[in-house]
């Protein structure tokens, strides 16, 4: 195994790893020598022991961020593992290189067995028989009675979406949320979930903008066409069939999607974060890009309000890892199959130099996939833009695109004027900066605000 | 918007036409001979994808000029840190005091820190930022008129913008070209307002004229003179306070008419019991006697030069019209009227009783305008031992204890702390109104001694003045003091009623950790 560099995580980077604000900032306050024991550290793990309410062995393996505490906190990283992070990045020289006591080496011996284990199971469902090439339809009643629900809940959706058209769109405008919510409901009793969230979607168009008749017809358009592909889906190819099943809600569990997807390993950067709120449930959508194949992946986690994230990825980080792709004719969301270490990434990026070739990119995705409504980039030697109260980047051609509406003053805090490397989302409208390199050092940006 | 939209818009059961034939391979639906309405969506649906895949670019923007490179080099990560956590706390003199010492070392904030640095309101905390902003931070103010404040550029530039936004801009926007106009030509300034003058409300002209005491000079006279016929009385009264100022101001010579021909000063060569009595005490001689003559009304030129008619509780207005004029005659004034020393004129008026309180005041007020350091020192070792049981008197002698030592240069005010904090008998009110008025930061010497001083009112049940002078010395006590502070107090830290002690002790911490850092 290679020796890799340890993870050097700033002040600011471990303080965005925090669960919450309280988090934060009691890890601040123990980020005090006072407080610590037998700190020490080595090339794979963090130790120390902390004085609070009782004496706490706290340990973080710096392999992947991982800690481990013994206090009760349910919160991870807890206040205890943020402080140990805080006072290693602030007075380093009191971290020593030593050795690790034994109830830090017991702990990562137990994780490298986890891990051996995972790789070992994964080994042997690699060596089994080739996965079918087609989903069989399975035997079971349950399988086949959703097929049909789904099937007569698409033909009713049809027969709706006709309805709209005929009557006219600007009907639409003064009809209350329930009209959309109600045609989503019986989306969902007929098992197409996917479907109910696209309709879901559509309330927010009408009266949204001067052009929302237009929208409104591109968005039930494309879902018109979903439901034409979803009516000959034995006649598309089979990883567009597993799209489009996919949009109309059937789910695939890591099993499945270890067992039928893409798996591509590489040291995977992570981009930068976007959080939705859907009510009481949040989607965290983090965007990695491979360093040496140059592919991009979207990692989906979701939590319950009040819980915390099950995977740490901190932007600009490195993480060596295998990806796992869902199966599909445009490989995009990814889960994490293996992972290795992680370390900072100073380099350059790897990226487009002209946002010609980025859109050229992009017609080609769609051309695999026509659904697709996210399309991650870097974009090179850009120059951010504010004139006249609308921002913009321009690359070196003097093609320009519009960023998401909004303020966005770091980015032309950090950029000064001058060309840089910007990773962001491209969505058909405009770009959403999620960060960029600077000085050898990457900067994740937040949400515009405003 | 497109054709298919406006009939989608319509609705296809009142567009009597037929769906507009399109010229793409993927307009060719009709062979699957589906109805209009599917028809139009999936038509639609395939339109909308094909914008998405054919997305053109907007051509050339015009490209801004970029920043300049930046001449200092950025503070540390973990400075950059603590000074963020601090930005939330308004007006926090800790954070001033980090800025302060950052500008000192010629070092600047990095560029991350801007966009929140900018959004500061404070003005005090404005200033100390300036500095430290680097290129970045000026160039980065341009784009954001909130952010005017931060400018830096050549007169030039600055103020061909000014005017423009002089002409049109919001009130807050106005106020802040004109102060910086103010503090950069101020005539220029000051004929800007002139024009304006007449048509502005009232609260506009009396923000306008409190950015002139910049750059305030004996050419504003005719301007401050018209003012003092303004129709708002806070307009008035602003103009007067500006122009007494001045200690060539046409209106500080009618005071001093005023006060010349109400006192006079005979010098006399026999010493009276009483005078004998206090020379033994203040250890200077009185060489004479005062005659005060008190006007008998109240002048209407008087009042146009804001003398108030109405006194106060106490006070006859006889005595209340004395003292204001007073106050408005430079000190240094009554040396060289009467040839001598400003220490004997002052116990003289020490020996008077029937007005030497109010002349005393009067001359403290005008110690205090006009800056005078000899007669700010001599008059406050005259209040901090009289003992008068008079209420005005006894208010304005902590006014005097604290106002006094202001007007001294930090290293006498300093002394006369340190001198003074020897003293065992010294009242204690004095020797808070020391701490309060000591500029930051102390001296180590006056620090050491306040330490000694405070520790045994701090450390017993804290009396509720000290809580405050803790507080003073918690952002006044030099980084030379601290680790004697932290030996000393640091054992009553964890004492019950002791979390005064902690702030204090924390307080400390911090700003050595900054210091450390910055310096590092």
């Amino acid at each position: 195994m290679l020796f890799m560099e340890p993870m050097h995580l700033n002040v600011a980077q471990i303080l965005a790893l925090a669960p919450d604000t309280s988090s934060a900032n009691a890890g601040k306050k123990l980020a005090n020598p006072k407080t610590w024991k037998h700190l020490g550290r080595s090339a794979e793990a963090l130790w120390g022991e902390c004085q609070g309410s009782a004496l706490y062995q706290v340990r973080v393996d710096m392999r992947d961020m991982t800690s481990r505490c013994s206090c009760p906190s349910r919160k991870f990283p807890c206040k205890h593992s943020l402080g140990l992070l805080l006072i290693t990045a602030e007075s380093p020289g009191i971290v020593p290189t030593a050795s690790p006591p034994p109830w830090v080496s017991e702990w990562l011996g137990k994780r490298e067995n986890a891990q051996a284990k995972r790789e070992e199971q994964a080994n042997s469902s690699d060596n089994e028989a080739t996965p079918p090439k087609r989903r069989q339809p399975s035997a079971s009643k349950t399988a086949a009675k959703r097929t049909t629900l789904v099937g007569k809940g698409i033909g009713a959706l049809d027969l709706w979406l006709s309805d709209l058209v005929r009557n006219g769109l600007a009907g639409v405008e003064s009809k209350p949320d329930s009209f959309w919510e109600e045609q989503a409901a019986r989306m969902v009793d007929a098992q197409a979930p996917g479907i109910a969230a696209r309709i879901r979607a559509l309330a927010a168009i009408p009266n949204s903008g001067p052009e929302w008749p237009q929208e409104l017809l591109s968005a039930i358009g494309r879902l018109a066409l979903l439901t034409h592909a979803y009516r000959r889906i034995d006649e598309l190819d089979a990883p567009l069939q597993e799209d489009v099943r996919l949009m109309v809600g059937w789910t695939l569990k890591e099993e499945e999607v270890v067992a039928r997807g893409e798996a591509v390993n590489d040291h995977w950067i992570a981009l930068g974060e976007r959080i939705t709120e859907e009510g009481r449930l949040r989607a965290r959508h983090t965007w990695l890009l491979g360093a040496a194949t140059s592919r991009t992946a979207l990692i989906l986690q979701f939590s319950h309000h009040g819980s915390t994230w099950s995977e740490v990825w901190v932007p600009g980080t490195a993480q060596e890892a295998t990806l796992v792709y869902w199966p599909s004719a445009y490989g995009q969301r990814a889960l994490m199959h293996r992972c290795g270490h992680a370390r900072t990434f100073n380099e350059r990026l790897p990226g487009l130099e002209t946002i010609e070739e980025h859109l050229n990119i992009v017609a080609h995705a769609l051309a695999q996939q026509p659904w697709l409504e996210r399309f991650p980039c870097v974009l090179r030697n850009v120059v951010p833009i504010y004139e006249e109260g609308r921002w913009w980047v321009q690359d070196s051609t003097g093609a320009a695109l519009t960023l998401e509406p909004g303020m966005h003053w770091m980015l032309l805090a950090l950029s000064g004027g001058r060309p840089i490397d910007l990773a962001c989302v491209w969505n058909g409208q405009w770009l959403d900066p999620l960060g960029l390199m600077v000085d050898g050092a990457y900067h994740a940006l937040p949400e515009a605000d405003g | 918007m497109n054709e298919l939209t406006r009939n989608a818009l319509a609705g296809t059961a009142k567009s009597s036409a037929t769906l507009p034939p399109g010229d793409t391979l993927l307009d060719d639906w009709n062979n699957l001979g589906l109805e209009t309405e599917r028809e139009l969506l999936l038509r639609a649906g395939a339109d909308a994808t094909m914008r998405l895949a054919g997305y053109a670019t907007s051509s050339s923007l015009p490209l801004p000029q970029p920043a300049d490179e930046e001449q200092l080099s950025a503070c540390s990560n973990t400075v950059a840190q603590m000074l963020t956590q601090h930005l939330t706390t308004p007006r926090s003199p800790i954070l001033i005091e980090a800025l302060t010492l950052l500008a000192e070392r010629r070092r600047r904030l990095p560029h991350v820190m801007l966009p929140k640095i900018m959004e500061v309101k404070d003005p005090l905390v404005r200033t100390a930022i300036r500095p430290v902003l680097g290129e970045r931070g000026g160039w980065l103010s341009q784009f954001n008129p909130a952010w005017r404040w931060a400018e830096q550029g050549s007169d030039a530039e600055l103020l061909a913008n000014a005017s423009e936004i002089w002409e049109q801009g919001t009130m807050e926007e106005r106020l802040g070209v004109l102060g910086r106009a103010r503090a950069e030509r101020p005539a220029e300034a000051r004929e800007w307002l002139e024009r304006v003058w007449r048509v502005e409300k009232a609260s506009f002209r009396l923000q306008a004229l409190e950015l002139f005491h910049k750059g305030l000079s004996l050419d504003d006279q005719p301007f401050l003179e018209r003012a003092l016929d303004d129709r708002s009385q806070n307009v008035r009264e602003y103009a007067a306070t500006l122009l007494a100022s001045l200690p060539d101001s046409a209106l500080v010579g009618r005071m001093r008419a005023c006060a010349d021909a109400m006192i006079q000063f005979a010098p006399s060569a026999e010493p009276g019991r009483l005078q004998k009595f206090l020379r033994s005490i203040t250890a200077s001689s009185a060489k004479g006697i005062f005659t005060v003559n008190l006007p008998e009304s109240l002048d209407k030129s008087w009042q146009r030069d804001h003398i108030s008619k109405d006194s106060p509780i106490g006070i006859g207005p006889l005595t209340w019209w004395f003292m204001q004029v007073m106050a408005n005659v430079p000190p240094s004034h009554w040396a060289t009227r009467w040839n001598t020393r400003p220490a004997e004129l002052i116990a003289t008026a020490v020996a008077d009783s029937e007005h030497g309180l109010a002349i005393l005041k009067g001359w403290s007020e005008a110690a205090i305008n006009y800056g005078d350091h000899e007669w700010a020192l001599e008059l406050w070792y005259v209040w901090v031992d009289v003992k008068t049981k008079d209420t005005f008197f006894g208010q304005h002698r902590i006014r005097f204890l604290d106002e006094l030592v202001g007007v001294l240069p930090p290293q006498q005010a300093n002394d006369l702390a340190s001198e003074q904090f020897r003293r065992p008998r010294l009242a204690e009110d004095a020797r808070l109104a020391l701490i309060r008025a000591l500029r930051t930061p102390w001296t180590p010497a006056f620090g050491a001694l306040f330490l000694e001083s405070a520790y045994p009112f701090v450390t017993n049940k804290i009396a509720y003045n000290w809580q405050d002078a803790l507080a003073t010395a918690a952002i006044a006590l030099p980084p030379q003091n601290m680790a004697l502070a932290f030996e000393r107090y640091g054992a009553f830290r964890d004492k019950p009623g002791g979390w005064h002690i902690a702030d204090f002790l924390d307080t400390l911490e911090t700003r050595q950790r900054l210091y450390e850092e910055i310096n590092r």
